[in-house]
């Protein structure tokens, strides 16, 4: 009998039929188990032994399943050849008798836009240290003429934030205009400046929000955010989910209102909210620390930090990285950049190529050039930190899986690429970084699939 | 794994459908840890 969370998914084949493999395959052993991974194609999947790996060569040779039958020579060898036949199948890492294009990345055209620095909160770790506004902020009509650009590029996707992007008055305003040019959009809020009417105006027009909750309860958010609208903002996240928005909670804890019940009491908070909810609302945990207002843990205090972020993450679901890892990994889908290169616009129209603004070094703004400039500076940086440019990734089998890491934190520019002369290098990357790679694919693989 | 195939059926009969079955998780998870400077997860690994 199959087990309730577990969907049964049937295929039937041909014996005549045979696999085509778009990418090169390369196997790794770790373990007790062989890894095929499909380079350009992203994907992988999981031997258990030595013989599927043999079939798969005939298989990537381009032998028929009727060939490779008249090899078996008993029970246990047809089961096993059962079931990678399965295993290719489940994970689309081989089509049959058909060619599928290699190299496919995310067509989504993104930008994101700081519509103030302007907050009504003064959270502690708020790594914008956003309160006041800028001097000479964007004005509406300027917002207004940044989307028409960004529509003419033919971009799909519009994410507002701040600061409080509600601080702005035109921000509804706003929101209905990308709406009504076509984009999908997404917001980033505390949630305190939110009501009924913003609410259900918003929800018409917004595919996604991220309200971000600090804490388990009133006093625990308090500690952090310094602001009681913990209720209220519990009730916006309800209603934005319950009206058909996609909607995150993202929680920042600092070390002042994590303890020995953190995981207990967010489990609880969790399952209050999703109990009003008839979908899911998805809880984003920060795993690390940022340069904040207040705060700047140090490597080792980041350290101590994420584990005890990780206990809550288990606390709530233990096998949540394996789902999340290998639903992160779409079939198929090339990951050769952490978004770098993605254009940013801060409110006073200054343009960077990740929303870490402090740390990077402005490219321009966009009042003296075109928002096709900076797009086409932002591709042309994103292909140059890329996977395929960068070492020692270019050389790594793995490099689509992966895709890099941060380009801020792990890269020899620390995310001040203007200018920069030198070979672009990851320093980060290691044998413990690789296997921990190898250990997500195969137990992600292992968790989420029954063959 | 659910063999719908038996071996010498498929020797003697020369069956030419294979039937496969395999399981896939569906539960949708409720938490995911990351860095969330943008809408999406913010790094790759």
């Amino acid at each position: 009998m199959w087990e309730m969370d577990y969907k049964l998914i049937k295929k039937e084949l041909s014996i005549y039929d045979k696999f085509v493999f778009n990418g090169n395959i390369k196997f790794h052993k770790y373990k007790n188990v062989w890894l095929a991974v499909s380079i350009e194609t992203a994907n992988w999947i999981v031997l258990k032994s030595l013989f599927q790996k043999r079939i798969l060569i005939l298989f990537i040779n381009g032998k028929n399943i009727d060939f490779v039958l008249k090899k078996i020579s008993n029970e246990k060898e047809h089961s096993e050849f059962i079931e990678l036949l399965s295993i290719i199948c489940s994970r689309n890492f081989g089509y049959i008798n058909k060619i599928k294009h290699t190299k496919n990345i995310k067509k989504e055209k993104k930008i994101s836009c700081c519509l103030t620095t302007s907050c009504n909160l003064r959270c502690k770790h708020c790594y914008m240290s956003a309160g006041n506004e800028l001097k000479n902020e964007l004005k509406f009509e300027e917002w207004k003429n940044i989307l028409d650009q960004f529509k003419e590029e033919n971009g799909t996707h519009v994410t507002f934030t701040g600061g409080e992007p509600l601080m702005k008055t035109f921000f509804l305003d706003l929101v209905k205009y990308a709406y009504d040019l076509g984009f999908h959009v997404a917001i980033l809020s505390n949630g305190t400046l939110l009501d009924e009417y913003k609410i259900s105006f918003l929800s018409r027009y917004i595919d996604k929000i991220q309200i971000s909750i600090d804490g388990f309860d009133a006093r625990s958010n308090y500690i952090t955010r310094g602001n009681m609208d913990f209720d209220k903002i519990v009730n916006a996240v309800i209603s934005f989910s319950n009206k058909g928005v996609i909607t995150y909670v993202a929680t920042t804890f600092t070390f002042e209102n994590l303890n020995n019940k953190t995981s207990i009491e967010y489990e609880k908070l969790v399952n209050y909210i999703n109990s009003k909810c008839n979908n899911k609302v998805i809880f984003r945990l920060t795993k690390k620390m940022l340069k904040g207002r207040y705060i700047n843990y140090s490597e080792k205090e980041n350290e101590k930090y994420n584990n005890k972020i990780l206990k809550i993450e288990n606390k709530i679901n233990p096998n949540s990285f394996y789902i999340n890892f290998i639903r992160d990994h779409n079939k198929n889908v090339v990951t050769d950049n952490c978004g770098f290169g993605g254009v940013e616009i801060l409110s006073n129209g200054n343009i960077y190529f990740c929303n870490r603004f402090s740390d990077l070094e402005c490219y321009g703004n966009i009042r003296k050039n075109k928002l096709k400039y900076f797009i086409e500076k932002g591709e042309e940086i994103n292909k140059k930190t890329s996977c395929d440019n960068i070492e020692p990734c270019k050389k790594c089998d793995f490099k689509y899986i992966c895709g890099g890491g941060c380009r801020i934190d792990d890269f020899n520019f620390n995310g001040k690429l203007k200018n920069f002369k030198k070979e672009i290098l990851q320093t980060t990357c290691n044998s413990k970084i690789k296997n921990k790679l190898k250990e997500s694919m195969i137990k992600s693989f292992e968790y989420y699939y029954k063959f | 794994m659910s063999i719908i195939i038996n071996f010498k059926k498929t020797k003697k009969m020369k069956t030419k459908i294979i039937k496969l079955e395999w399981k896939e998780k569906t539960d949708i998870n409720k938490i995911s840890v990351g860095i969330w400077l943008k809408e999406g997860y913010c790094g790759s690994y």
